[in-house]
């Protein structure tokens, strides 16, 4: 399905190993072959998209579409690495889709608030949660994900 | 007598000395009263003696009345002795009839005024005066008939004159009493004037003014000039001593200027003399009656008024007090109420921020619940796929029968239905979980209260439910509802929770009817939902509305939340929620929702 962006990396961010490795698995079940970065927490996922900290170096020269857990735990939360994420005059423009158990309708709306792209539940049904990453895989089809050093594509 | 009294040594001997001084004043006051007689005649126009007597027993009470006989006999002993009119026997027994009646006289206005006035002081008020005046008149009778009766008894003087004299007695008596007795009960009694010098210059010019005027109109001063038969100038005079003085002062004046027209006209002056000697004794004596009963009316008129006015501002300053006392008394309620007020602000905010916390610990609690919950779903369904992977391998494998069916009966029965039950309670877990999240968030979402249509409401939660009684083949009749206050999405969940109630838990092979009514109360409106569904048990009815109840498991899928979720919305308008089952026949839900706005909602 992203064959033809194939420099586009998937960044799964969430303290729940469970979680990343049910989203990896089902992304790649539904034929998405993009590399999934697997990350456990908001600092890492802010080091990693700023190339600072244990990914500093990192070249910025690709795509990246950030999948995010809404609530982890320590200093730096789901709607912190957002948040700082979309208060970067050049790193906004990457699509952050928010995952997370709760649908807390607050919640959600304080997330768009911020400029989330998509909210999207966690659901415990194990094929509800096949439905929602394969609407994902859609939604990772029709975007048109800038590059993440800021050239369009 | 004030003497008398300020030596007060034991009761007895102030007695005794009271009785004395009653007996010597008398007698004195007799021999005045005969100066003040006519020349040549008995005929005294004022007989002071009465007046005394009288004042005394008011002052002293009657006790002192042997004093008044001693004096009475005393003087008229002296009197007829001096004239020689009789023989010393006759001239004793008279003495004593007079005295007696004198007495008499005395005592009986003492006693009769101690009835009628109503207060020692007969002098205070306007009605006792008149009171006095009657008192006078009725006491004054017997001393002139005994008195009368006596001189004539004795040949003293003839009975034909017995008429005049008694008059003349009778008269003589009631002025002594009207002219001296209000000045020396006043005298006694009466409100001390504060004497500062300007109120002592003008007493002065009182005196000086009546000193001149009284004189000049009754003792002939001027006989060529009118003033000299103008008796009524001297009124003014009498009104200035009670307008600007006290009682005493003013009955002071009236016993001068009595004296002072007394003494002129028994020596021929003045405006009542040059008529007969009846002629004069009558105007003199009317004329004194007059200005004294005039002078003593006028004079409890004033005193009363300023007792009423006394009285006025007393209460005045007692309003004052209690309204001063209720204002402090309303603004310490005041006080009161904006503490507890504040109390309540405080409480409102802490609840306030107690339903935050509550709030953020429901996230918490669903977030870190659900996540391990997807990890238990999730990879029951990865499980499943690779017991499906494994399953297709092993077709392709050759291996031993007995292995292969094993291995096959463990893969296609074993696995897959622990799986099941794996999915099936994690399923379980999550909707409690949803119906704990339902429950926390019914007890916090904001009620937007307006004016319902419950008719409405139940409509359109009926349309709602159409498919699912047309597929349970229920009956619902709904009767009129009566408009209520309320929050339109709360109160349709209310009926929506109720009626699916109704149409889950139906008695096996009995067709389900369901009622739908409710009544006008006087605040409350009430409403209820009636089925002939299975019906409830006495236990089941005791924990009917606590969290996590599920009655009929085997009936309908649930998390027996519901009627926990209809209490609190119900609760939360103000109503209340009770039920009425009996266990096969059915169920009637019933209750209650404000009638109109105005209620709090409830926390």
């Amino acid at each position: 399905m992203m064959a033809d962006r194939g420099e586009m990396d998937i960044v799964v961010v969430d303290d729940d190993e469970g979680h990343t490795e049910l989203i990896r698995r089902n992304l790649r079940r539904i034929g998405v072959t993009n590399s999934i970065v697997t990350l456990d927490s908001g600092q890492a996922a802010l080091d990693y998209v700023f190339s600072t900290g244990s990914h500093a170096g990192r070249p910025q020269n690709g795509y990246l579409l950030i999948l995010l857990d809404i609530k982890m735990p320590g200093a730096c939360d789901g709607v912190d690495v957002l948040r700082r994420i979309k208060a970067d005059p050049v790193k906004k423009r990457i699509p952050v889709i928010m995952l997370t158990t709760t649908d807390d309708p607050r919640e959600v709306k304080r997330c768009y608030d911020l400029g989330c792209s998509v909210y999207v539940t966690k659901p415990v049904e194990p094929l509800a949660f096949i439905e929602a990453i394969r609407r994902l895989g859609l939604f990772l089809a029709i975007v048109n994900v800038p590059p993440e050093g800021g050239t369009s594509s | 007598m004030e003497a008398a009294s300020s030596l007060m040594a034991s009761p007895r001997k102030a007695r005794l000395l009271q009785i004395a001084a009653v007996a010597i004043v008398y007698f004195l006051a007799a021999r005045l009263g005969l100066v003040l007689a006519f020349e040549n005649t008995n005929a005294s126009p004022v007989w002071p003696p009465s007046g005394i007597a009288f004042a005394a027993v008011l002052i002293f009470g009657v006790r002192v009345w042997p004093g008044i006989a001693i004096g009475a006999f005393a003087a008229n002993l002296v009197v007829f002795a001096g004239n020689h009119a009789a023989s010393p026997a006759v001239i004793a027994f008279s003495s004593c009839s007079i005295a007696l009646g004198n007495t008499i006289e005395a005592l009986s206005g003492g006693l009769l005024g101690r009835r009628l006035f109503a207060s020692l002081d007969p002098f205070d008020r306007a009605r006792d005066v008149f009171k006095l005046l009657f008192v006078a008149l009725l006491m004054c009778l017997t001393s002139a008939t005994l008195g009368s009766a006596s001189v004539c008894l004795a040949g003293i003087a003839p009975w034909t004159g017995y008429a005049t004299i008694w008059f003349t007695w009778w008269l003589g008596d009631f002025a002594g009493v009207v002219i001296l007795t209000p000045f020396l009960v006043a005298s006694w009694k009466g409100a001390k004037v504060a004497w500062r010098p300007r109120r002592a210059m003008e007493a002065a010019a009182l005196v000086v003014t009546l000193s001149v005027v009284g004189p000049a109109v009754f003792f002939g001063w001027f006989p060529d000039a009118p003033i000299r038969r103008e008796s009524y100038l001297v009124i003014p005079i009498l009104l200035w001593a009670v307008f600007r003085f006290g009682r005493r002062e003013a009955t002071a004046a009236v016993t001068v200027a009595s004296g002072i027209a007394i003494w002129g006209t028994v020596r021929g002056f003045g405006p009542f003399s040059g008529g007969s000697l009846n002629e004069s004794l009558l105007l003199l004596q009317a004329y004194v009656c007059v200005i004294s009963v005039m002078t003593m009316s006028l004079s409890a008129l004033l005193s009363e008024r300023r007792r009423t006015e006394e009285e006025l501002k007393a209460v005045n300053e007692n309003l004052e007090t209690r309204v001063r006392e209720r204002t402090a008394d309303v603004a310490r309620a005041n006080n009161d109420l904006r503490k507890i007020n504040e109390d309540l602000r405080r409480r409102t905010s802490d609840l306030a921020q107690r339903n935050e916390e509550v709030e953020a610990f429901v996230y918490s609690v669903s977030h870190d619940l659900r996540a391990p919950l997807v990890n238990i779903q999730g990879f029951s369904r990865e499980l499943e796929l690779s017991v499906q992977a494994l399953a297709g391998r092993l077709r392709d494998a050759a291996l031993p029968p007995e292995i292969d069916r094993e291995i096959t009966e463990i893969l296609a029965q074993d696995m897959p239905a622990s799986l099941r039950f794996i999915v099936a309670g994690t399923g379980r877990s999550e909707r409690l979980i949803n119906a704990l999240l339902l429950l926390s968030r019914s007890g916090r979402e904001e009620l937007r209260p307006e004016r319902l249509d419950v008719e409405a409401i139940v409509r359109a939660t009926l349309d709602a439910l159409q498919q699912s009684i047309a597929t349970k083949d229920a009956q619902v009749r709904v009767s009129s509802l009566p408009r209520a206050w309320g929050d339109v999405t709360a109160v349709g969940r209310v009926f929506s929770n109720l009626i699916s109630n109704a149409l889950n838990y139906r008695k096996a092979g009995r067709p389900g009817q369901i009622e739908i009514g409710g009544e006008e109360r006087d605040e409350v409106n009430e409403y209820w939902v009636k089925d002939n569904g299975a019906g409830l048990s006495a236990t089941a009815q005791e924990r009917l509305f606590q969290v996590f109840q599920r009655f009929h498991p085997k009936l309908a899928e649930g998390e027996g939340m519901g009627l926990a979720i209809i209490k609190r919305l119900v609760e939360r308008h103000g109503g209340r929620v009770w039920a009425e089952s009996e266990e096969g026949s059915g169920s009637t839900f019933h209750f209650s929702l404000p009638a109109t706005g105005g209620r709090r909602e409830q926390a």
